[in-house]
């Protein structure tokens, strides 16, 4: 099902780039143009590739559907909602306050380590990445809190 | 060219240049040690690092990454039972049960060994081919690099694990993502909505730090570690091969590295195809074939020298077309695009001296693998150790301030998570994501050479038939694509059952 809807979904950016593609000159719109059609033709193919699987399994009798495993779904999304939040934090806090924090969540929440090698960890990862990134390449990074 | 030639060799025996490559060896060798972290992932994690150097000293720092992130893989590998690289899978089989009986450092030796001797062949190869296939593309216009560019990604699409279909959907997508910006003829915004960080693009680094970083930093957090790892903790015994283990491991490191050198050289195909390949054809070769999967030597050599070969066959139609074969060579080459080093023909003329020293590099970079190998794989023993959930965020924080790090823009850090859930969802429904990358490099080639061809046509698109290469090329471009729909099957299946003259087969494969 996931396939059909990445392929559901290449078609709706298909017809929104064709879309947008109307107003410019056409050398401008050739090439999109001519892409959203090869896109467009093996989106519909790879659904009708999953349909005449799902069609032959169902013949066969081996036609399942696995239930969406909730435990995995719900850790990846809780950690790219941190990610995002982490990315989102750095310009308001700083790196130097978003980025232990963002280490020490999963530490917190998952417990991969104890304590003592958690603060190790989150220290050692810190300081690596400023020593880097900001003393050795000058990064232009906000630090601390902008209020 | 011949210049050029000695002018990267002059470089690469820069002190900087060589202090590189050690620390380039040394840092892919800890990555590509720690389960489940690719080479491509660690050159896309530390192509950010090298943007202060200069274009070779950066460069010859991620090939010798490259290199050593592949050796590293068999570190894993070969005390954990679990590949650190993909295309360390191969060694698992006998690499394990070797450390199992207490010949840990044995395993590794061989396995360095092996990389080092796989790697020089390969290394000798793109130093010959490279710059003869580059001499005979520099007499290529815009039609046949057009066309080359479709070869490209046709073979791609369709050599992607999976379905051939959504590898080529992967590659058109990546090529239509790769038309947002400035029309290169009309300098029109396409798509970019009015932001100003899209008028030129989106930009390549950052969406590969996204595509190859993110969804494996989620999934070691939702893996985590497997309970009862089957762990060799300790190295005790003697890592160098003897001289007569040395002689005996050369026949079949040598035939296994021209197996990588040839499997690297076709788009689509790497390291853990090359190494699979080479394991078999070590066994068929054996003549104890029993002894396979139980410990044995040849078992880690084949796979090895196969994996550490095709980084040099896979950086030939890389340096010479300009066309990467495999995410990590497209990611070597987003190293030189950084550097304002655009991909295609100008790679050997224009920029010769930093492709030659790219190509010196590499030869360099096995021989400091080699010795980094020898000092410090014991210390990648404690690297293994590290938990999947301590890994996960780090990479996360890399990516983050590596993508920043390009333009100092949050903008790109957002482009680079937004890359993250693409690479994520295709991950997930087993959709391939290299086609998407190497799309996205060619697409700007694409988009020129198409613009171009059709100017010197004067609109008509009869140029790229009436050109004899380039209607060569784009036919075998569409037997590519075509061999992927049920037209080709059913033809296959009629010429079967007339050369079979419909007798039933026989069930089973071998």
């Amino acid at each position: 099902m996931g396939r059909i809807i990445v392929a559901l979904a290449g078609i709706g950016l298909v017809l929104f780039m064709w879309n947008e593609a109307a107003g410019y000159p056409p050398t401008a719109r050739q090439l999109p143009n001519l892409l959203g059609w090869v896109v467009l033709i093996l989106a519909v193919l790879a659904i009708v590739q999953q349909a005449l699987q799902w069609r032959r399994a169902s013949a066969d009798g081996t036609l399942t559907f696995d239930g969406p495993d909730w435990r995995a779904i719900g850790l990846g999304g809780g950690f790219l909602a941190l990610v995002m939040v982490y990315a989102w934090s750095i310009s308001v806090v700083g790196y130097l306050i978003a980025t232990p924090v963002f280490l020490a969540v999963p530490l917190l929440v998952l417990r991969p380590i104890g304590l003592v090698p958690a603060v190790l960890s989150i220290a050692a990862v810190t300081a690596a990445v400023y020593g880097v990134f900001v003393w050795f390449l000058s990064l232009n990074i906000p630090l601390y809190p902008a209020f | 060219m011949e210049s050029f030639f000695w002018v990267g060799l002059a470089n690469v025996v820069d002190p900087i240049n060589i202090a590189a490559i050690f620390a380039g060896a040394l840092i892919g060798m800890f990555v590509g040690a720690m389960p489940g972290l690719s080479a491509t992932m660690a050159i896309a994690l530390l192509l950010p690092l090298t943007y202060s150097f200069r274009p070779e000293t950066g460069l010859a720092m991620l090939a010798s990454l490259y290199l050593a992130a592949m050796y590293g893989g068999s570190i894993a590998a070969i005390l954990l039972r679990t590949p650190g690289t993909p295309a360390a899978a191969a060694t698992v089989i006998d690499g394990h049960p070797m450390a199992r009986k207490g010949q840990a450092g044995k395993a590794l030796g061989l396995s360095l060994t092996a990389s080092l001797i796989g790697g020089i062949l390969s290394s000798i190869a793109l130093l010959t081919v490279a710059p003869l296939l580059g001499k005979v593309v520099l007499n290529f216009g815009p039609v046949e690099i057009f066309a080359v560019a479709v070869l490209g990604i046709t073979i791609i699409g369709t050599l992607s694990q999976g379905s051939t279909i959504l590898g080529l959907f992967s590659g058109a997508l990546g090529l239509l993502l790769a038309t947002v910006g400035m029309d290169p003829t009309t300098g029109t915004p396409r798509f970019t909505f009015g932001v100003l960080d899209l008028f030129s693009g989106i930009n390549f680094t950052v969406a590969l730090i996204g595509l190859f970083s993110i969804p494996q930093a989620v999934r070691l957090i939702v893996e985590g570690n497997a309970k009862g790892e089957d762990r060799v903790s300790k190295i005790r015994d003697r890592m160098l091969p003897t001289g007569r283990e040395f002689v005996q491991m050369l026949p079949n490191s040598i035939r296994s590295g021209v197996i990588g050198i040839v499997t690297g050289l076709i788009p689509g195909t790497g390291g853990d195809t090359a190494s699979w390949f080479a394991y078999n054809e070590a066994k068929r070769f054996a003549k104890n074939k029993a002894d396979f999967g139980t410990g044995t030597p040849a078992g880690v050599v084949a796979p090895e020298a196969a994996n550490n070969a095709v980084v040099g066959g896979a950086l030939i139609p890389t340096i010479a077309l300009g066309i990467p074969g495999s995410s990590s060579t497209a990611v070597l080459l987003g190293g030189l695009m950084v550097h304002g080093i655009l991909p295609g023909p100008t790679l050997m003329t224009d920029y010769g001296d930093v492709t030659y020293t790219l190509l010196w590099a590499v030869l360099f970079a096995n021989v400091a693998l080699f010795v980094v190998g020898i000092f410090f794989t014991r210390a990648c023993v404690a690297v293994t150790k590290i938990p999947n959930r301590v890994v996960g965020p780090v990479i996360v924080v890399l990516s983050v301030i590596g993508a920043y790090a390009i333009n100092n823009s949050m903008f790109d850090v957002g482009l680079m998570i937004a890359f993250g859930v693409l690479g994520l969802v295709f991950d997930t429904f087993r959709i391939p994501t290299p086609p998407l990358v190497i799309g996205l490099i060619l697409g700007p080639i694409l988009d020129m050479t198409l613009q171009q061809s059709l100017l010197i046509g004067k609109g008509n698109w009869m140029i790229f038939i009436e050109n004899p290469i380039s209607a060569t090329l784009l036919a075998i471009a569409l037997l590519s694509a075509l061999q992927a729909t049920p037209l080709f099957g059913g033809i296959g299946r009629l010429v079967k059952r007339s050369i079979g003259g419909g007798r039933p087969t026989t069930g089973g494969t071998e």
